[in-house]
């Protein structure tokens, strides 16, 4: 135990001795590993935000494709779909984007079916009916950034421009909650009657259809059958939705990260210089404690504590940079460069989904080398005659 | 050998002058430090999981309502705020030539703002 503590004391002692390099080696670890490890962070939290919703999206989205671009689909097609073997349900879906001059943005319109799904758990304040009376202006349910970014409450009127470039007379039946800004932040939910003046999308005709299944395993099966049966459609199974978002935010953290690769390069050549290049100073220094009686294996303990202690302390500290860097500043500049810019940002409180595993494979990898190139000229001098050494040989 | 100098001073020697406590107590309290703000860290990662975990039925009703589970993310390109439902070749259609098909990925995003009456940005 003694031996242990004076070998601890001893590198410790190594270390305060090389104080300034030793602390910015750290700090270089940290800052390296730390801008490496927000991408990592910041995406992962990213991709469990998409993939919390995934599995209540439908299994199937039909699109019809004129000259090779989404057009609207009538939406009789449905009675056909709907007898297809394992479709559960088909809904046609009503939905678009209006450009806002007012705020120069894109907002997203949706229509939202008398039968849909409840919305009551994603309402702020307000209603969620969005029936429209006989007479006054139809509801409507806004995100909460377009709330927020025009400052309206329910029961305030918001005029929107229709596909003819009328303003449209709305009113504030209720506000989403914030936590579904990640989905709906610019997103106006109205009854269909207001979707179809709002879009300029005449009777009869929808966006697209959403099927769901019975079951979801049979969906490459149905999308051959569906795209057999309507010849110019596209149809998206929800494999194909996970892609799109994996290619999406994989490409952009892996560019990102790779733009943090030549700062961590460099870190680890600064360090290999800095442990495997041992100045006259400390091959002396080795060679006196050899000559007082310490072992190989001694002056490699403390060689091994001394880089342990500069690495490991280094990890942890840029681990802990990246996390409050990515939670509790929200990574700004790094969120921009990540998620992209937007007129209506959507204000994001992600939650950390990196496993362990991955940060310890991400902080093995760094200091696993580093560890490694100080202990193999520290061997290689405290193999040699202490007498050798002392006399400058 | 280490540990071995027998109260020759080296490492444990003179109190006043022994360097090795002094050491020794800075470098605990550092890594305490550091397992201080580790722990304070992994409270805070579980709070955050909690508060998601909580904000799961608003967004799965909504992503239910709409049918479209696609994250507002880049709300200002319309082909870029539903990647998964535009078509093949949307990333590519006003910059044919481009490489970065994905070009909402940038540090610094265009200039805002139109000029009146030639309507929505690309």
């Amino acid at each position: 135990m003694r031996r242990a503590r004076a070998l601890f004391v001893y590198a410790l002692g190594s270390l305060a001795r090389r104080g300034r390099r030793s602390v910015a080696l750290a700090l270089g670890v940290a800052l390296a590993l730390g801008l490496y490890a927000s991408a990592l962070l910041l995406a992962d939290a990213l991709r469990a935000v998409y993939r919390g919703t995934l599995e209540v999206a439908p299994d199937l989205t039909v699109q019809r494709l004129v000259a090779g671009r989404p057009a609207l689909i009538a939406a009789d097609a449905l009675g056909e779909l709907e007898a297809l073997p394992g479709v559960r349900s088909v809904r046609p879906r009503l939905w678009g984007y209006l450009f806002v001059e007012a705020i120069e943005a894109n907002v997203v319109v949706v229509a939202v079916p008398s039968d849909a799904p409840d919305l009551r758990p994603a309402l702020a304040a307000g209603s969620a009916e969005l029936r429209a009376p006989a007479e006054g202006p139809a509801p409507a349910l806004l995100g909460s950034a377009i709330a927020a970014r025009l400052a309206l409450a329910p029961g305030d009127g918001l005029a929107l421009p229709d596909a003819t470039g009328e303003l449209m007379l709305l009113r504030v039946a209720g506000m989403l909650e914030r936590a579904t800004a990640s989905h709906a932040a610019d997103t106006v939910l109205v009854a269909e009657t207001t979707a179809r003046r709002l879009l300029g999308v005449p009777a009869g005709e929808v966006t697209d259809l959403a099927i769901t299944l019975a079951a979801p395993e049979e969906a490459p099966v149905i999308a051959a059958e569906v795209a057999r049966r309507l010849p110019m459609s596209r149809v998206i199974d929800r494999v194909a939705l996970e892609r799109s978002y994996a290619l999406t935010f994989d490409g952009r953290a892996g560019l990102v990260a790779a733009l943090f690769l030549p700062m961590l390069a460099a870190l680890l050549l600064m360090a290999w210089d800095r442990f495997s290049g041992l100045g006259e100073s400390e091959r002396r220094e080795i060679g006196v404690l050899k000559a007082v009686g310490w072992g190989t294996s001694d002056v490699l303990t403390a060689r091994l504590v001394e880089s342990l202690a500069v690495t490991l302390g280094g990890v942890l500290l840029g681990l802990l940079f990246a996390y409050g860097y990515v939670f509790l500043l929200g990574a700004p500049g790094l969120q921009g460069a990540l998620f992209g810019w937007s007129t209506l940002s959507p204000a994001l409180r992600l939650a950390p989904s990196t496993s362990l595993a991955q940060l310890a494979t991400l902080a093995g990898l760094v200091a696993g080398p580093l560890v490694a190139v100080a202990l193999v000229p520290a061997w290689r001098a405290a193999m040699l005659d202490p007498d050798e050494v002392l006399r400058g040989g | 050998m280490p540990g071995d100098t027998g109260g020759s001073g080296c490492y444990h020697g003179a109190v006043s002058l022994d360097p090795a406590p002094r050491r020794l107590r800075a470098f605990v309290a550092g890594a305490c430090a550091l397992a201080l703000l580790t722990g304070a860290a992994w409270l805070h990662a579980q709070a955050r999981r909690a508060e998601a975990r909580q904000a799961w039925p608003a967004q799965r009703a909504i992503v239910r309502a709409t049918g479209l589970p696609d994250l507002a993310l880049s709300s200002t390109a319309r082909w870029l705020r539903h990647p998964t439902q535009v078509e093949p070749a949307a990333a590519v259609q006003d910059t044919p030539g481009g490489i970065d098909t994905d070009p909402a990925g940038a540090l610094l995003g265009p200039p805002f703002g139109s000029p009146a009456g030639l309507g929505p940005l690309p």
